[in-house]
């Protein structure tokens, strides 16, 4: 890996709850590094997009709460930094292209005053310059005749197009990191390959690390370099792409990848993981997957398990690690 | 953009024909002749008759309209039955009044609103919040006869500060015109403030748990800026929706305001025409504001197009 370029280690965020503060990221430690692409995934409420906000300091407080751990960007701690400072980063040294690209770019402003806006925020440049920066990051994502369509409204553009002006403005300072929050998750199959396509040659091209948030293993196959598989606000697993769909040593990605559809396997059911994942306010003791897990035993039920470093880089979550010998994914 | 204003003209047509024919009918509803009112007390069966004849109100209801409503094409409102002037000329004497006294107030609930609104509604649940939301109520339950009375008290009576009646028009002194609108458009515009403060904290709290908030605060830009840009344009949507109906609410509502306050505006000429049943101002100044209302819901439409590009005319 190369030299970290965002370290997150030991995080924690708690939410104010009609239960009370309840821990939904629970001492999640993970580092990308300079160019490198991590995948992030998980299922809904596992709190990888509550982990991916907490970087950019973005978790709205109140209700929510960073109660421990630290995150890095190039050395410096974000967690406690002062506003003026966090937002001088944000935008500019790390971005972020969220889910639903109708409902977060703003309705009433054009595409063009949206990615001027963070230009001349961060460099400080005339609006004529703004504008010409604009046309340039537009058509970086591919969106034809780019000055045209500085004024157009987000709700003019089609969901693709709309996801790629979303790209071009968090790119529009060049950012050494971007944080894609399930980018394409939202998008017809055929304009999700065209965007992660898209990502990933700006990606070669400007050489930005990426966070990649999803809840889809075939897009972290086609797209990152390393994976962390996050379960009930914890990280279980992490290894490269390669080591975690040949051999998965946590039972919940074995169980993820056999959930995972393949081709030429017609007839064979899929296998969905039974049971669904604790509510964040009553988690089970010991490992929290052990309810759902065909692996478990009882002294999983008893201690918590600690994250524990293999050989290759790989870090996984489970007792049983050294007796289980896990499917991966053909 | 020419279009869409011609467009919102042109359908205007049907409903000011409805309402040429309510005003009109107006003549036909109210109980008393105009001819025996015009005549006095002593006057003999054949005068009436004869000034009926003069007014045209032997002719069948269909002729009359068809008469009164050309001569409204051609901008003339017939003539008062008592002063003898032309019933548009006391009218654009009076309009000045009235508008700048709605203008005024619908500034002023800006003013107040707008701050208000946009404090409460961003920090929903604060101690500003409730402040707000309470002074809102209140704003609400104040009925202005009642309001206008005590401000004349205190400020005018009491105190001196401003003077109690009267009326100077803006292009005579700016500074008489203020002192004297400023209790008035207070008065008018105090329940304005408080649904329009409502309904901006309420669109705010909205707005600012969108997705696009979040965006711009991940830009880098600062909260107060994502607040005035990104916030209130959007919440702004509502709001307008609102003014446009606040704004006709206070056309009628000058019609107190202006005899509390001495005004001479279009609201005091109706309490008067209708005690001295003068048909034909009345009838102007039922035109007149129903020009006004309309002028004021087009311009509605238009702003909407600047705040909601989604409604914007292709």
């Amino acid at each position: 890996m190369a030299a970290p370029i965002l370290e997150v280690e030991d995080l924690g965020v708690e939410f104010l709850t009609d239960h009370g503060w309840v821990r939904v990221v629970d001492g999640v430690s993970f580092s990308v590094g300079e160019g490198e692409t991590l995948g992030l995934v998980g299922e809904s409420g596992s709190g990888k997009t509550v982990t991916s906000l907490s970087v950019m300091q973005l978790i709205p407080v109140p209700p929510g709460r960073i109660s421990g751990g630290s995150i890095r960007f190039a050395g410096r701690e974000l967690v406690g930094m002062s506003e003026p400072q966090l937002e001088d980063i944000r935008g500019d040294d790390i971005a972020m292209v969220f889910q639903e690209s109708m409902t977060s770019l703003n309705p009433a402003f054009t595409i063009g005053e949206q990615i001027c806006e963070v230009v001349r925020r961060h460099r400080g440049c005339s609006r004529r310059e703004a504008r010409d920066r604009a046309v340039e990051v537009l058509e970086l994502v591919q969106i034809p005749d780019p000055r045209s369509r500085l004024g157009a409204f987000p709700h003019e553009f089609s969901g693709g197009m709309r996801q790629r002006a979303a790209i071009a403005m968090a790119l529009a300072c060049d950012p050494k990191v971007l944080i894609a929050d399930e980018p394409t998750t939202a998008l017809d199959v055929t304009v999700q390959a065209q965007v992660l396509d898209l990502l990933r040659s700006l990606q070669q091209r400007f050489g930005m690390a990426i966070l990649f948030v999803t809840h889809n293993l075939g897009v972290v196959a086609d797209l990152c370099d390393r994976v962390a598989v996050m379960y009930a606000g914890r990280i279980v697993e992490t290894a490269t792409v390669f080591d975690l769909f040949e051999s998965p040593q946590h039972p919940y990605t074995e169980g993820l990848l056999q959930a995972m559809p393949q081709l030429g396997e017609r007839g064979k059911r899929l296998a969905a993981i039974p049971g669904t994942p604790p509510m964040p306010w009553q988690m089970p003791t010991g490992c929290r997957f052990h309810p759902r897990c065909p692996y478990a035993e009882t002294a999983c039920t008893e201690q918590d398990i600690p994250l524990r470093a293999l050989a290759g880089d790989r870090h996984v979550r489970c007792r049983r690690v050294e007796e289980l010998t896990l499917e991966g994914a053909q | 953009m020419l279009n869409f204003i011609l467009q919102r003209l042109l359908a205007l047509v049907p409903l000011l024909f409805i309402v040429s024919l309510l005003v009109f009918s107006l003549v036909l509803i109210i109980p008393g002749d105009p001819a025996y009112m015009l005549a006095g007390e002593d006057a003999t069966p054949e005068e009436i008759a004869a000034i009926r004849t003069d007014m045209g109100l032997d002719d069948p209801a269909l002729v009359q309209y068809a008469r009164w409503t050309a001569g409204v094409l051609r901008g003339d409102l017939g003539t008062s039955l008592f002063s003898d002037q032309p019933v548009l000329e006391v009218l654009l004497e009076r309009l000045p009044v009235t508008i700048s006294l709605a203008a005024a107030a619908i500034v002023f609930s800006l003013l107040i609103s707008i701050p208000a609104g946009v404090i409460a509604g961003t920090r929903p649940g604060s101690v500003a919040d409730r402040v707000v939301t309470l002074g809102a109520s209140t704003g609400l339950a104040i009925p202005n006869f009642w309001l206008g009375l005590m401000l004349i008290l205190i400020f005018a009576i009491w105190n001196g500060w401003l003077p109690a009646t009267g009326y100077v028009p803006l292009s005579e002194s700016p500074a008489a015109w203020l002192r004297h609108i400023l209790l008035p458009a207070f008065t008018l515009g105090l329940s304005a403030a408080a649904i329009l403060t409502r309904q901006l904290r309420g669109a705010m709290i909205d707005v600012m748990n969108q997705d696009y908030i979040r965006t711009a605060r991940a830009k880098g830009l600062a909260w107060r800026f994502v607040v005035l840009k990104h916030g209130l344009k959007n919440a702004a949507i509502p709001m307008v929706t609102i003014l446009g109906l606040q704004a006709n609410y206070l056309l009628g509502g000058t019609v107190i305001v202006e005899q509390i306050f001495g005004m001479p505006g279009l609201g005091q000429l109706a309490v008067a025409s209708v005690f001295t049943r003068d048909l034909p101002m009345i009838q102007g100044v039922v035109v007149m504001a129903v020009f006004v209302a309309v002028f004021v819901n087009l311009l509605v439409d238009i702003s909407y197009g600047w705040f909601n590009p989604k409604v914007r005319p292709q």
